[in-house]
């Protein structure tokens, strides 16, 4: 992804984070069509956003709770 | 019917899920339960609600058409609807429909999508996450998850915050993009 500015990444960053100006978008995303690298960190910097919960330390779900979803499951599966 | 075992890849899992089978069910149940629940209590605050929203994600996430386990991570995708529907039950409809557009807007072509931490199990995805996480500044990592967990917007940060806008907005970017960077440098 070398030939992305770094103006122009800082744009990408603020576009997937949504802070951008209704003109400042209009602009982004005019260069964004053109731009296949452009588009693609658009995409990578949305996926690391993503990615935030996955750091979160596990608790684990109520022992009850997996036997309700695949009851459910089979009871919804008999009624389709 | 062919017995599934569970170190069964998730793109196949759901394709038996998708036939019917409870067992494919019980194997994603073990892989992702726990991420789920975490991440809606975390949301919701509320135990009863986030088991609610974990049975809800488990039993609709393989319908939706929309989804193919192919081209996307099946634990971002269930990050993303939990996060989708927790802030929906939070403040009416509003959030959802802005992450549901966030969803659709793709304006990347479908054949080169970019991929993160692909091949990554979620205890090593655990890892890489929280080491990334620990190198950006306390500012940096503030702002990205009062955005992510409370969906706040950048002026609301900036007022619990006591910061001036330019700065949350400052953070938020620089954070976000050296968030990018260290995830990446982790695969290769």
């Amino acid at each position: 992804m070398g030939s992305i500015s770094e103006a122009e990444q800082i744009l990408a960053a603020g576009y997937v984070l949504g802070d951008l100006s209704e003109s400042e978008i209009t602009q982004f995303e005019s260069a964004l069509v053109t731009n296949p690298k452009l588009q693609a960190e658009v995409a990578t910097l949305q996926l690391a956003f993503d990615k935030l919960p996955q750091g979160l330390s596990r608790i684990n779900p109520p022992p009850g709770l997996k036997a309700k979803v695949l009851e459910s499951f089979a009871v919804e599966s008999i009624i389709d | 019917m062919k017995q599934i075992l569970s170190d069964a890849t998730d793109v196949d899992l759901i394709s038996s899920l998708r036939q019917g089978n409870q067992h494919a069910l019980s194997i994603l149940y073990d892989r992702y339960g726990g991420l789920v629940y975490t991440l809606a209590l975390k949301l919701l605050d509320r135990r009863d609600q986030a088991e609610d929203l974990t049975q809800d994600v488990f039993l609709t996430f393989w319908k939706q058409e929309k989804f193919d386990p192919n081209r996307a991570k099946l634990s971002s995708y269930l990050c993303l609807i939990t996060r989708s529907r927790a802030i929906d039950k939070l403040r009416s409809r509003q959030s959802e429909q802005k992450s549901l557009k966030r969803l659709q807007q793709s304006v990347v072509p479908e054949t080169d999508l970019p991929t993160l931490l692909d091949s990554a199990t979620q205890s090593e995805e655990q890892i890489i996450v929280r080491q990334s996480l620990s190198k950006l500044s306390q500012h940096q990592r503030n702002v990205l998850e009062l955005s992510y967990y409370q969906d706040l917007s950048q002026s609301a940060i900036a007022t619990q915050l006591n910061l001036p806008l330019g700065t949350v907005k400052t953070h938020m970017r620089q954070g976000l993009i050296r968030l990018r960077q260290l995830l990446q440098s982790q695969i290769s």
